[in-house]
């Protein structure tokens, strides 16, 4: 179920993001992360977390 | 006054008096107008990535490390060739004449006020963040329209699951995510800790899921 959610939505996104170039390299990017996962990376270290610690004062 | 072929796009909080275009209902509707062959004209302030446009709705999986950021940035070029590309502020529009009023701008300096008359004009309004008059959200909370907000919010939740892993007591670490974007990322965000190789990330999410640590609300819901 879930895996047919997610893929009407990528169908979709890659439906409407405009130039086939585009297209390609996000299919790539997901079939890239689904073979090898995902390695997401903090560009910027020192963000501050925005937990509710630090947002309510 | 020039005057355009065919069409004018232009869009973008006109009620704050200026134009910054909101690239999917702008670029999609120029998308699905190349087959018809006639010159377009887009009119945008384009304050943050001069000359391209952002494919907003895949931001949340660009901030989940799912997508590249720079895959989601497309140069306006690309999206057609026919496409006149005017850097400026709209500071009126006459529906009746069919005329835009554009103060122009190029990389932040201003230049002389052109008026442009098209056969049609279409207007693109975009969208802002509603923070529905909760106090301090407009401070605290990352909106999700811009390229730098999917690297905000992806760094921010790296390091809130960094405290998280780090806290004793789970309860107090939350990440609340609302609207649509919101949703969206929750689904990119939950699979962050399994996919980083942290354990103690995913044993975090593990125990916050449930006990809605981990949360998504849609306001208009």
């Amino acid at each position: 179920m879930r895996l047919q959610q997610e893929s009407w939505w990528r169908a979709t996104y890659v439906a409407e993001i405009p130039g086939g170039g585009q297209k390609a390299r996000i299919l790539s990017d997901w079939v890239l992360d689904f073979i090898f996962g995902r390695d997401p990376i903090s560009l910027s270290p020192g963000t501050p977390a925005l937990s509710r610690k630090n947002a309510i004062h | 006054m020039s005057v355009l072929k065919e069409f004018a796009y232009a869009g973008g909080r006109l009620a704050l008096g200026y134009l910054a275009w909101k690239a999917f209902a702008g670029s999609t509707q120029i998308w699905r107008d190349e087959g018809r062959g006639n010159s377009k004209t887009l009119l945008s302030s384009a304050p943050v990535l001069p000359w391209h446009l952002l494919f907003m709705p895949t931001l949340a999986e660009a901030a989940g490390g799912e997508v590249d950021s720079p895959h989601i940035v497309h140069p306006v070029d690309h999206v057609s060739p026919r496409i006149q590309f005017i850097e400026g502020t709209v500071t009126g529009i006459e529906p009746v004449r069919k005329t835009v009023d554009v103060k122009r701008s190029r990389n932040g300096n201003n230049l002389a006020a052109q008026q442009y008359q098209a056969e049609h004009i279409v207007i693109a309004l975009g969208s802002v963040t509603n923070f529905h008059d909760f106090p301090d959200l407009a401070r605290v909370a990352i909106s999700m329209k811009k390229l730098e907000d999917a690297v905000v919010a992806c760094d921010s939740a790296l390091a809130c699951l960094e405290q998280a892993s780090t806290e004793e007591d789970p309860n107090n670490v939350s990440c609340q995510l609302v609207g649509y974007h919101g949703i969206g990322a929750l689904g990119d965000y939950a699979d962050v800790p399994h996919s980083n190789g942290k354990g103690s990330y995913a044993v975090t999410a593990q125990n916050a899921t449930p006990a809605g640590k981990l949360v998504a609300r849609n306001l208009r819901g």
